[in-house]
């Protein structure tokens, strides 16, 4: 045996992903066999009357675009779209920061820097999987709100760098891809991205003797997360400032926002390389009076 | 035209032969492929099959369920189901301790993480990887850097080294296992698991042989 399983999962992974399924209907089995699997399966089941519940956080839905699976997890609803953080089955190629659960037996992993947005109707064509316990969904949010900065040892993905030799990055990667359209709509409607001015970036910058930074920072008004992968740091205010007219200032430039949201996102090519507490003394938040 | 979608929905009711065909179908290309194709050096494929029948029956429900109201995705969801079993086969013939497929020496099993089978099957490989990579003496440095009493190793083995040079050679070394260790992609707690359970039954049998 030459490869890795987690080479040959990730392979798996990459078929699913890359190829849909080949419809063949050559019969292969015996027709004794075929006799008795068919009667095994005609014996007679109930089914459940479907009644529609409305969804709720912290429930695990399935749809499909084109052949790919696509299973989530609704965090959020923001006016008409809901939040929800990609979930995967190929819980073996999650890493330090794919929280590990198990639903209806089976295992996943929810992808918490992995979110999009779907709309009523798409939730509602999608299928209900299952719901995430109660002490799971508090971990989770937990982990979102940076009360706690790592995801417990024993529900989290393998320890691996930002590194494209590693098949979990490689894995995050196209994850990130398979949902990409989705990401973005939250950005429709209201301007929602910001830049660090480019010739400013190099002033917050982690210094190279540095050893592991912080990937989440609590500031004053706000609290600031790196998302790498997607090269973004998420900003998110406090509820006591959300919705309030506001000016944000990174170095000299301001952007002025009527209806303050809860999340803004900081676009940066060198997310990785950015010395939060910096970001911290260099943004400014000035709420306006009424 | 057939509509396989349906035509699995209608199998999972016993009432369609075709949708059989397809998931027979379905089930037989995910075992075939290059994933999952050397399981059948231990199983027969058709126990496999008869195994991922009976899983599909227990879940029937479940599924007739779950797609009722849904006009596509059987296939797919059916390749999953294979996947995840075929998956689940692999991860039990590595546990199997005769059978030894991913390597010659034994799983040990700790209470509390998912991917301790993962873990410890790449750990392995790491000590393959570094037997070919890392030099007999590289090897010895490894057990130098993680021997408990490192008196005992330096008057062993590197009594003729000055201390200098000898910290000079653990710097290198390190830097050597970080490269390989990127190199190919194992996890940090692979690296742990190779240095706390493998690394010190090679440096016992005093070869480090890697």
């Amino acid at each position: 045996m030459d490869k890795r399983l987690l080479e040959l999962i990730y392979m798996d992974y990459i078929n699913s992903i890359e190829n849909p399924v080949e419809i063949d209907i050559e019969s292969r089995l015996d027709k004794q066999t075929k006799k008795r699997i068919l009667d095994k399966f005609k014996t007679p089941i109930k089914l459940e009357k479907s009644k529609k519940t409305p969804v709720k956080e912290g429930d695990i839905l399935l749809f499909f675009k084109g052949h790919i699976p696509i299973h989530y997890l609704i965090i959020d609803k923001i006016d008409n779209l809901y939040e929800v953080l990609k979930v995967s089955n190929f819980w073996e190629l999650g890493n330090q920061n794919d929280m590990i659960v198990k639903i209806q037996d089976e295992t996943y992993i929810i992808e918490t820097w992995n979110s999009f947005y779907l709309t009523e109707e798409e939730i509602t064509k999608s299928m209900y999987i299952g719901k995430l316990s109660e002490e799971d969904f508090k971990i989770l949010t937990d982990y979102l709100s940076g009360k706690i900065s790592e995801l417990p040892e024993n529900k989290r993905g393998l320890t691996v760098p930002l590194d494209d030799n590693f098949y979990q990055i490689k894995f995050h990667q196209k994850e990130s891809e398979i949902v990409r359209e989705y990401k973005l709509r939250i950005f429709e409607e209201e301007e929602n991205v910001i830049q660090i001015p480019p010739e400013r970036e190099k002033e917050i910058l982690i210094p190279l003797v540095a050893g592991r930074e912080k990937t989440v920072l609590s500031c004053d008004k706000f609290l600031l997360k790196k998302l790498p992968e997607e090269n973004l740091i998420q900003m998110i205010f406090s509820p006591e400032i959300q919705g309030k007219k506001a000016v944000i200032t990174i170095f000299d430039e301001q952007h002025e926002f009527f209806k303050l949201p809860e999340t803004i996102y900081i676009e940066s090519s060198n997310v990785e390389k950015i010395d939060l507490e910096k970001l911290c003394s260099a943004v400014e938040v000035s709420i306006e009076l009424d | 035209m057939i509509n396989p979608h349906r035509e699995i929905y209608l199998f999972l009711q016993g009432r369609s032969e075709t949708g059989l065909d397809i998931i027979t179908n379905i089930f037989y290309k995910q075992l075939n492929s290059s994933s999952f194709v050397y399981l059948t050096n231990y199983y027969e494929k058709e126990d496999l099959f008869m195994d991922f029948i009976s899983k599909l029956f227990e879940k029937r429900e479940y599924l007739l369920n779950l797609f009722e109201n849904q006009e596509n995705g059987l296939p797919s969801y059916i390749r999953l189901m294979a996947s995840n079993f075929l998956k689940d086969r692999i991860k039990s013939l590595s546990d199997s301790r005769e059978k030894g497929v991913f390597n010659n020496e034994r799983l040990i099993y700790t209470e509390g993480r998912f991917e301790e089978v993962i873990i410890q099957i790449d750990a392995f490989k790491l000590s393959e990887t570094l037997k070919k990579e890392l030099k007999e003496d590289e090897i010895l440095l490894l057990c130098y850097i993680t021997a408990p009493d490192k008196k005992d190793f330096e008057e062993k083995y590197f009594s003729s080294v000055n201390k200098n040079a000898l910290y000079k050679r653990v710097q290198r070394v390190k830097e050597k296992l970080r490269k390989v260790v990127t190199k190919h992609g194992f996890a940090q707690e692979v690296v742990g698991y190779y240095i706390e359970h493998l690394l010190p039954a090679k440096c016992k049998r005093g070869n480090a042989d890697g």
